[in-house]
């Protein structure tokens, strides 16, 4: 895991030595992702939940000012998908990235969501999520029955 | 080279070190063993056992084209035809959907077949039956020379290269989502590959290269916890039995490259009941 890190972090040539330095940075940067027990781990003794905080990890590790998730959550258990979608709210405040995720937990899009695009081809309808989920393409689209945001 | 020489002799107080054609193997082992377990992790890491494999029997065509083009020296046609085959391979890797493992067994058996077709004109193939097992004992001075080269080289690409290779290695587009040049490192890395497979036939042989570059790396594999670890295991592991291949094949009369390969899977062997315990 702290080879996977530093081989993208660091042009030291990490089979030579490890650089207490560049552990930390790693290792403070896991632990915004709730990953930092897991530094010593190997890449392939993780879960599936684990790895997929690992890899937002190390996807955001160099700053990026755009995140692109496409369907992020899927095959992980509904409170994994909690504590994930948490983690991407908190990025979004924390490192102020612009984050485009594609979903269809309606849910989860109604809570966090700063604007929701429905695309079905082409642009069905955007805006606000309740301005979307109110819409009456989007209630033709999925039925008028469909239950968002329950609390 | 003589204060070399003396050195060894009074470092080894044995039989072996009287002979010239004993250092200088020993010492081709020394700069070779090392190589192939540096340059075997990534290979085992990117799963290319079997590309390398391809790779060593690809040499009979190099071997033959040398010959028909009357090369004293083949090893450059050698060179050459390695990378130009490890190329191909890659390419068209890439661009078919064919599986893998297919694409370069097509190669690797066009490739023997070319080479023992020319080779055998005439019914002299076992002018070259040498290459098939090799004979590190025929090793020169010059030749020595031209090893220590290939080390530097090989060194010098690890220091710039070996991080990108990992993360090529974990996932190609990962690697591009971080700007590494993926083809460009990938191309480098096996004409390094060629390079060293083809230099070392001579003396390895065709028939057993391949399980000098995949058999340390293995098990290191096994044991190892980092890229640190497995480095260092994979180096220790082929030089040890570089070494004691040379020895015991010296004082058991059989060919040296079959004797290193039988210690590294000894070797091998161990580190899987190790694993196997933890």
């Amino acid at each position: 895991m702290y080879d996977f890190f530093a081989s993208s972090v660091t042009n030291k040539s990490i089979f030579l030595f490890r650089s207490q330095t560049t552990y930390d940075i790693v290792k403070g940067h896991l632990k915004n992702f709730g990953a930092d027990m897991l530094i010593d781990k190997k890449l392939g003794d993780l879960s599936g939940g684990e790895l997929q905080r690992v890899l937002l990890a190390f996807a955001t590790i160099s700053n990026p000012e755009l995140l692109i998730l496409d369907e992020p959550i899927s095959g992980i258990d509904n409170n994994g998908m909690e504590i994930f979608y948490r983690l991407i709210d908190d990025l979004k405040k924390k490192m102020d990235i612009a984050i485009i995720l594609v979903s269809h937990d309606f849910n989860f899009v109604a809570k966090y969501a700063d604007r929701v695009i429905m695309i079905d081809k082409t642009i069905v309808c955007e805006g606000s999520p309740s301005k979307v989920f109110s819409n009456e393409k989007f209630k033709e689209y999925f039925g008028d029955n469909i239950q968002i945001g329950g609390e | 080279m003589e204060a070399i020489y003396n050195i060894m002799e009074y470092i080894f107080p044995f039989s072996w070190s009287d002979y010239t054609f004993m250092k200088n193997a020993f010492l081709a082992i020394l700069i070779i063993a090392p190589l192939f377990g540096l340059v075997g992790t990534m290979i085992v890491n990117n799963k290319m056992a079997f590309f390398s494999d391809a790779l060593g029997h690809s040499a009979l065509t190099g071997i033959a084209i040398g010959v028909v083009i009357g090369l004293k020296d083949p090893l450059i046609a050698m060179i050459a035809f390695g990378i130009l085959f490890a190329y191909a391979i890659n390419r068209i890797k890439g661009n078919d959907n064919s599986s893998n493992d297919t694409i370069i067994s097509v190669f690797s058996s066009t490739s023997i077949a070319i080479g023992l077709a020319l080779l055998s004109q005439g019914g002299n193939f076992s002018k070259y039956s040498n290459y098939l097992i090799g004979d590190i004992l025929s090793i020169n001075q010059a030749e020595l020379i031209n090893l220590i080269v290939v080390f530097i080289l090989i060194v010098l690409f690890w220091i710039f290269f070996s991080n990108k290779l990992l993360l090529i290695s974990i996932d190609n587009t990962l690697a591009k989502s971080k700007d590494v040049k993926v083809k460009l490192v990938e191309n480098l890395f096996i004409i390094i590959i060629a390079i060293l497979v083809m230099i070392s036939i001579k003396w390895v042989g065709i028939l057993i290269i391949n399980s000098l570059l995949i058999l340390p790396a293995a098990a290191s594999k096994n044991i190892s916890k980092n890229i640190r670890q497995y480095t260092v295991f994979a180096i220790c592991f082929s030089t040890i039995s570089g070494i004691s291949g040379l020895i015991l094949s010296y004082y058991n009369g059989i060919a040296t490259g079959p004797t290193i390969v039988i210690v590294a899977s000894i070797i091998y062997f161990v580190t899987l009941i190790i694993k196997g315990r933890r």
